[in-house]
């Protein structure tokens, strides 16, 4: 009787192969289930870039910049609060974990890179909803 | 356009539409540096941020351009 080389079902030392690798694999540490968290909260703010950058920095049909009425712009600040606010939690969430050694290392790593984004966001929010807008309209560029 | 505006533009573009975290914050670096050198000789104070949005729109018009000729992707 020939064998199916091509039947996985049938071979049951490649199924239990390919289990052990994927369980050795597997490292539930508190860093790398904080490092999804943060995942999932860059790719919002990845979509609120891309949707900024559609919406503020991109032509419209003519080739002119687009209007940012003012439920654009409503929308645009509550998108910037939500993403402060959940990306200060996923920070303070990374500082509160118990990590020692080489993760602890790799938490400072990641801390910096969390701030980088934040302080983004917080000069989205200065730059385009400022809080002193008297102070800011003398400023203005005519 | 005055060349230094010119240079604090590149350099807010390369900020804006940097790959990834680490070179995002090397850019700002950058980006801040050319500003502060820039306001240190205007007639008055600005901080960085004030700076920032006061050429808000004029960056926004400078950007717009410059994505017709060869859009990046923002981060």
């Amino acid at each position: 009787m020939t064998k199916d080389l091509f039947r996985v079902e049938s071979d049951s030392l490649r199924d239990w192969g390919a289990l052990v690798r994927d369980v050795e694999q597997f490292n539930p540490s508190l860093l790398s289930l904080w490092k999804e968290e943060y995942e999932r909260w860059k790719h919002a703010y990845q979509r609120f870039r891309d949707c900024e950058e559609h919406t503020f920095f991109t032509a419209d049909e003519t080739g002119a910049a687009r209007r940012l009425d003012e439920n654009t712009l409503r929308f645009h600040r509550r998108a910037v609060l939500a993403l402060l606010s959940s990306g200060e939690k996923c920070r303070e969430h990374l500082n509160s974990l118990p990590l020692e050694g080489e993760e602890a290392q790799e938490r400072l790593v990641f801390a910096k890179r969390a701030a980088t984004l934040i302080d983004g966001l917080r000069e989205t929010l200065e730059v385009w909803h400022p809080v002193n807008v008297e102070r800011i309209a003398g400023l203005k560029v005519s | 356009m005055d060349p230094r505006l010119e240079k604090i533009f590149e350099a807010w573009y390369d900020y804006e539409h940097a790959p990834d975290e680490d070179a995002k914050d090397y850019c700002r670096e950058q980006r801040s540096r050319l500003i502060q050198d820039a306001v240190r000789v205007l007639p008055i104070f600005y901080s960085v941020g004030d700076f920032l949005h006061r050429y808000r729109d004029q960056f926004r018009d400078w950007t717009i351009k410059r994505n017709l000729r060869a859009p990046k992707k923002r981060f």
